[in-house]
Parts: C-alpha cells; sequence; structure tokens
C-alpha cells in the first residue's frame, strides 16, 4: 500500500512536463509576434515562457530520477540501481542545473514586471548578463556541493518577496484610498505573479509562520541523501517567514478589498488557499510525533492520508496551479496579442490543452483516494471536454476582449521611462537563454561521464 | 508625477523606488508585514540555530555503541523411558519458560542425557552404552533463526555422552556483547527489541537404539532406557552504552 501511494506522489509529473514545455513554446511563438506591447509587458512575457519551458525540461529529468527510483535494487552490473547511483547521475544533475537555471531567470522577472525598477534602455542587456552569469555560477556549484545549498540558491526568489509585496500594497491602497484608475491591474497582476511564483509554498503560509514546518527540516537533515548545510538551512528558516507574512500580506489586502469592492475570483483562489494553510497547519500538529520522530527516535513512515492530502495540494499547485496562473497571467494582462495573425489558433489551443489538461489529472488525482472505475472517471472526463469545447469560445472571448494592461496602468499613474527594445534584444535574449539550458545539460552529461562524485 | 516626468528617458532607481513607497498608508501596511516576517523569522532562526539544527544533526550521525545483555536463564527438564528402536518427540511450550518483564527468547539449548547406569553397573557390568539420536525439529510451530549456521539441529551419540543442540532463536543473538553503529541509543536498541521470536512450541524428537551383550548378560535384557531431556532457554535484556 505504502509503495503505490509514493507512486502516486509523482503520478503528476509527465504531465506537468509535457504541459509545461508545450505552453511554454506556444508562449514563446505568442510573444514574438505579440511587438505591439510594453516593452516590459513583452520581456516578462518573453521571461514567464522561458521559464515555463526550463520548468517542463526540469520535470522531465525528474520524472526520469522517479522512474529509475521504482526500480531501486534492480539491475545488474554497471547498471544495478542503488539511490546513490541515481543521486550522483546526469538526471540528478540536470534536474539540478535546470532548477538553477529557472531560479537565475525568475529573480529578473519582478524587477521588470509589474512595475520595472529597470528603466534604463539596455534592460534587456543587463538582464541577459544577469541571468546568464548567475546560471554560469550556479549550476556548477550546486552540483559540487552536493545541492547542500539550496537554501541559498532559493534566496534567487526572495527578489519577488521583496519587490512584489510593497508594489501590491502600492496600487492596492492607491486604488481603494485614492481611487486609482487602473490600479487594480497592478495589484491583481502583483498578487497572482506572487501566487505563481510561490503557490507551493503559500499552502503551508500558517505552519510557516508559527514556525512549525521546521520540524520538517529537522527529519529532512537526517533523511536526505545529502543534507542541507547548516548555512543553507538557517537561510531557509528566514524564507519561511516570508513565505508566510507575504501570503498574509495577499489575504489581509483581498479580503479588504473583498469587502469594499465585492467578491471575485482572486479573492476566491487567495481565501482558498488560506483555508489550505490553516488544514496543512493542523494536518502538521496531528502528524507532528511522525515529522519529528526521525530527529527523537527513528524515523516512521507517513500516514497514508497525510500522504493523499499532500498529493492534492502541493502537487496539484506546483504542477497544475503555477502553468495554470503563468498562462492566465500571459493571455489576460495583455502580455501577448491573442489577436495577431495566426495567434489566435495557438491562443485556442493553449486555453483547451490547459483546461483539458487539468481536468484529466484532477480526475486523476480523485482516483488516488476514491475508488472510482475508470468507466465513470472516462465519462467524467468526456463531460469535461464537451463542457469545455462549448465554453472554449466564451472563454476565449474574454481573454481577448477583457484583458487589462498593467504595464499601462503603471504609465498612466506612476510614470515609466520612455523606452524602446529593438526586437534584436529579445531575440538575443532568447538565444542566451538556449545558451544557458544547453550550458546546463552539457555540465550534467560531462560531469557524469568524469564522475566527479565517484 | 507629472506628464514631462514620466516622458523622461532614463529614471534613477531613487525615483522609482520612491514611486513605490509614494503612498503613506501602504508604507504602514507595508512597516508592519516587514514586522511580523522579522518577528517570525527571528524565532524560527533562532530556534532552528540553537537547538533544532543541532538535535537534527545529532540524529543523523552515528555513533558507536556496545549493546550489552543482560541474560536470565530459564530451565526445564523432562525425563521418560524410551523402548528400543523408539522414536519419540517430547514437546516443550516456550511460555513455561519463566523470565522477568521485558525479556527476549536468545537462544535454546537443548541437552540431552541418557540414563547415568547405561554404562555398566554392578547388577550388569558388562552392558553398552545405547544409541540415541536427537534433533531438534522445524515444524513451523517455534519463531526461530532456523538458518542460522552455527545451530546445531542433531546429534548422535553411542558413548553415554550428553547430546548438545543449540538453536538461535533471537535474530543476530549469539550472548556476547557486541558493536553497533546507531545515531542514538533508542536506534541502537531498536534491532534488540523486536517481540515474537522464541514464541511457540519447541519439538525435540529423540531416537533410541539399545545396544546389549545378550549372551554374556547375566541378570537383565536391556531393552529400555530413561532419557533426561533438559532445555535451558537464553532470554536477554539489551543495553546500549556509547563507546565515542
Amino acid at each position: 500500500m505504502a509503495d503505490e501511494l509514493y507512486e502516486s506522489l509523482n503520478e503528476l509529473l509527465p504531465v506537468a512536463s509535457v504541459v509545461h514545455i508545450a505552453l511554454g513554446v506556444m508562449a514563446l511563438v505568442l510573444v514574438h509576434r505579440s511587438s505591439d506591447r510594453e516593452w516590459n509587458e513583452r520581456f516578462a512575457g518573453l521571461l514567464i515562457s522561458w521559464m515555463m519551458v526550463i520548468l517542463g525540461m526540469q520535470y522531465v529529468f525528474s520524472t526520469l530520477i522517479d522512474y529509475r527510483i521504482e526500480q531501486l535494487g534492480t539491475g545488474s552490473g554497471s547498471g544495478f540501481f542503488t539511490y546513490e547511483s541515481i543521486f550522483y547521475s546526469w538526471m540528478t544533475y540536470g534536474q539540478s542545473a535546470l532548477e538553477s537555471a529557472f531560479y537565475a531567470s525568475i529573480a529578473i522577472l519582478p524587477l521588470i514586471y509589474p512595475y520595472p525598477l529597470i528603466q534604463k534602455k539596455n534592460v534587456v542587456k543587463i538582464c541577459t548578463i544577469f541571468v546568464l552569469s548567475v546560471a554560469l555560477v550556479l549550476v556548477p556549484i550546486d552540483i559540487f556541493t552536493e545541492f547542500s545549498f539550496r537554501g541559498v540558491k532559493y534566496m534567487l526568489i526572495w527578489s519577488g518577496y521583496i519587490v512584489w509585496t510593497p508594489v501590491y500594497l502600492r496600487f492596492l491602497f492607491g486604488e481603494l484610498l485614492y481611487e486609482e484608475e487602473g490600479a487594480r491591474a497592478v495589484s491583481s497582476v502583483t498578487a497572482l505573479l506572487m501566487l505563481g511564483a510561490y503557490g507551493q509554498s503559500y499552502i503551508f503560509w500558517l505552519q510557516n509562520l508559527t514556525g512549525v514546518s521546521t520540524v520538517y527540516f529537522g527529519r529532512w537533515v537526517v533523511e536526505d541523501f545529502v543534507a542541507q548545510s547548516f548555512l543553507s538551512s538557517s537561510v531557509s528558516m528566514v524564507q519561511l517567514a516570508l513565505t508566510g507574512g507575504t501570503f498574509l500580506v495577499i489575504f489581509l489586502g483581498e479580503s479588504w478589498r473583498a469587502m469594499s469592492r465585492g467578491f471575485n475570483t482572486l479573492n476566491a483562489v487567495v481565501s482558498l488557499v488560506f483555508v489550505v494553510g490553516v488544514l496543512w497547519y493542523l494536518l502538521t500538529l496531528v502528524n507532528y510525533g511522525d515529522a519529528e520522530s526521525c530527529v527523537l527516535t527513528a524515523c516512521q513512515a507517513w500516514d497514508e492520508n497525510f500522504v493523499d492530502w499532500y498529493v492534492f495540494t502541493f502537487q496539484v499547485a506546483r504542477f497544475l496551479g503555477v502553468p495554470l496562473i503563468f498562462m492566465f497571467i500571459l493571455l489576460n494582462y495583455n502580455m501577448v496579442d491573442s489577436n495577431a495573425e495566426g495567434s489566435k489558433m495557438i491562443t485556442r489551443i493553449m486555453v483547451l490543452l490547459l483546461l483539458l489538461v487539468a481536468t484529466s489529472s484532477l480526475i486523476e488525482m480523485i482516483q488516488i483516494i476514491l475508488p472510482i472505475p475508470e468507466m465513470i472517471t472516462s465519462a467524467l472526463f468526456a463531460g469535461g471536454v464537451v463542457v469545455f469545447i462549448g465554453w472554449e469560445e466564451r472563454i476565449m472571448d474574454q481573454i481577448i476582449t477583457e484583458t487589462s494592461s498593467a504595464a499601462e496602468s503603471v504609465k498612466e499613474l506612476v510614470g515609466v521611462a520612455d523606452i524602446r527594445i529593438q526586437d534584436g534584444e529579445y531575440r538575443f535574449f532568447s538565444m542566451a537563454m538556449v545558451a544557458m539550458v544547453c550550458y546546463a545539460l552539457l555540465i550534467a552529461v560531462l560531469f557524469h561521464s568524469m564522475g566527479i562524485h565517484s | 508625477m507629472s506628464s514631462q516626468e514620466a516622458e523622461k528617458v532614463e529614471w534613477s532607481l531613487a525615483d522609482i523606488v520612491g514611486e513605490i513607497f509614494s503612498i503613506r498608508e501602504s508604507n504602514i501596511a507595508a512597516s508592519i508585514a516587514v514586522a511580523v516576517i522579522l518577528i517570525s523569522g527571528g524565532s524560527n532562526l533562532f530556534g532552528w540555530t540553537q537547538t533544532e539544527y543541532a538535535q537534527a544533526k545529532e540524529a543523523a550521525t552515528d555513533d558507536q555503541w556496545l549493546i550489552e545483555f543482560n541474560i536470565s536463564v530459564s530451565t526445564m527438564v523432562k525425563e521418560e523411558t524410551w523402548q528400543d528402536e523408539e522414536k519419540k518427540v517430547i514437546e516443550f511450550y516456550m511460555d513455561e519458560f519463566v523470565f522477568p518483564d521485558g525479556y527476549y527468547i536468545g537462544a535454546v539449548k537443548v541437552i540431552v542425557k541418557p540414563d547415568a547406569d547405561s554404562n555398566g553397573t554392578t547388577l550388569d557390568p558388562i552392558a553398552q552404552c545405547d544409541s540415541i539420536g536427537a534433533n531438534i525439529r522445524n515444524d513451523g510451530e517455534l519463531a526461530a533463526q532456523w538458518d542460522f549456521e552455527d545451530n546445531v539441529l542433531s546429534g548422535q551419540d553411542s558413548s553415554c555422552e550428553w547430546i548438545v543442540l543449540s538453536l538461535q532463536t533471537y535474530p543476530g543473538y549469539e550472548g556476547d556483547d557486541v558493536n553497533s553503529s546507531a545515531a542514538n541509543e533508542f536506534q541502537a536498541l531498536l534491532p534488540w527489541s523486536e517481540s515474537g521470536w522464541g514464541e511457540g512450541v519447541l519439538a525435540v524428537e529423540v531416537e533410541l537404539d539399545v545396544n546389549t551383550v545378550e549372551e554374556l548378560g547375566p541378570v537383565t535384557q536391556d531393552d529400555d532406557e530413561d532419557i533426561t531431556i533438559e532445555v535451558e532457554v537464553s532470554g536477554f535484556i539489551a543495553s546500549a552504552m556509547l563507546i565515542n
């Protein structure tokens, strides 16, 4: 039973890798066709598209690792799979290298969108050099240190906590207290960006804020093949507070807005995360004994239902929530020109792909806990397809016509420098991203073939 | 922000950051958020760096432990008479061996003792030792380490010596202190706290083949034998002592 459960943990991985890569590539095409958008909208769209592609490639490696873990203790000769042989392999190196590339990329997103902190003519060049430099250093160091400084690596995404939180508050207060027109576009897209970037951490907001989460870090020190270093885990303690604190800001901000302007979809999403966070806190308390068993006595296995809960919340938030939110931002906040020639069809495919994959994955997840026969789930899925095809036109119309531009709002409300970016610079950025991915993959393969940890 | 300013080609970072913090109420809210994050982060960091990390690291690091066994032996004796060429199975119910609370059954020792007079007496001075075969039967009734290579599960004797059989019941138990590598005392003792081993019924099969000198025996015809079966069960309780 336990084995079946742990298999179910990663059922979403292969789906997630395909979805991320497909959506990322389609979004790249759309962004390159959207030449009339504000520079930071276009650049952010480009960055998000590349982030999706890199995440998808990272999940390909994670899928391969999972597949090998299922074969632990099998094989023969040099093909005998032990945990060590998987940990020190091109798969783990590749997964980690792409994760480093992802963090190097996402670090600059808050600096350019929705409110650009870098307002210089050569902003794309600066960002490209930053991403390349960080990846150049981070990819090999992460592998050299046997991934024991992840907490330090994750500091790259702190830029989002530090920049987006005051930007969100600035425009939320601007709308609610000073009736600034268009400020909502900025505050809502900022909240969505934070949910997209940190959604999978936000579901632990209460236990992170209260410090209950530290019990898991203690367990990981004992359980992990190579434990996180003192510095790395200490830095993670601060990140826990940042996660809990910034989510609380969004929740209170959206609740305040809901009271004066009415309830909307973003409120519903934030409230859902809030409730999931409270439940996670309570369930961690319930399973506290199991969690700290590794430190006090001997590691106890997790309760089966607790594992199911983890699959339902963390994995769904990470593998389905992230692409859903980022694609919604791309389509709904005017980053791509979905009306351009040929773009409408790609947008339509993106929307359908997202909706259908989300539906089928959720049905798959439900099957983990409820023994529903496949006939019924197939019928449910078919029903979902029919509904989505029926709604597709309506959803598309809504996306195309009811878009709001956060960049335009920022320009009107606070003003930004008038910057013109040449198409060639965007292409240069894309080429740099391709080079970064190739570098990461090459490092992974070379390090493995040279056996740096053997 | 005037429209002239908005048309500037490049802005300084101070101008840009200044715009983010241009609303007083928003700054107050941001300050409260920073305070909450500092308190929470400080508390998390303090707990982790002062105690939790050290505890976890300690739990993750293996120490060397000396596992000492406090041994208690419980004995049961059965004496029966075997006829020539008779084979009998004598059963010992393991729950009839009494041990203090918390003890686990480590090993079983079976001693098959032939009659002390069988090697000649004043009445029958030329009587010969009988041939006795004994074995501990593995009929699935006793939870023990049947495949342990140092077990002595069968024996035979025709010189009036005792037949000594042994069976390890608890995995790895040989009666001597052992060294162990474990993160803490609990984990060091974990392999020595499995209940269930040594439970069930011990079946000892004994077969007798009488050796007699029919023509010269003056008084009695030797066609039976009194055999004593003594079972010693070793119970243990383990304690761990940190070596380094």
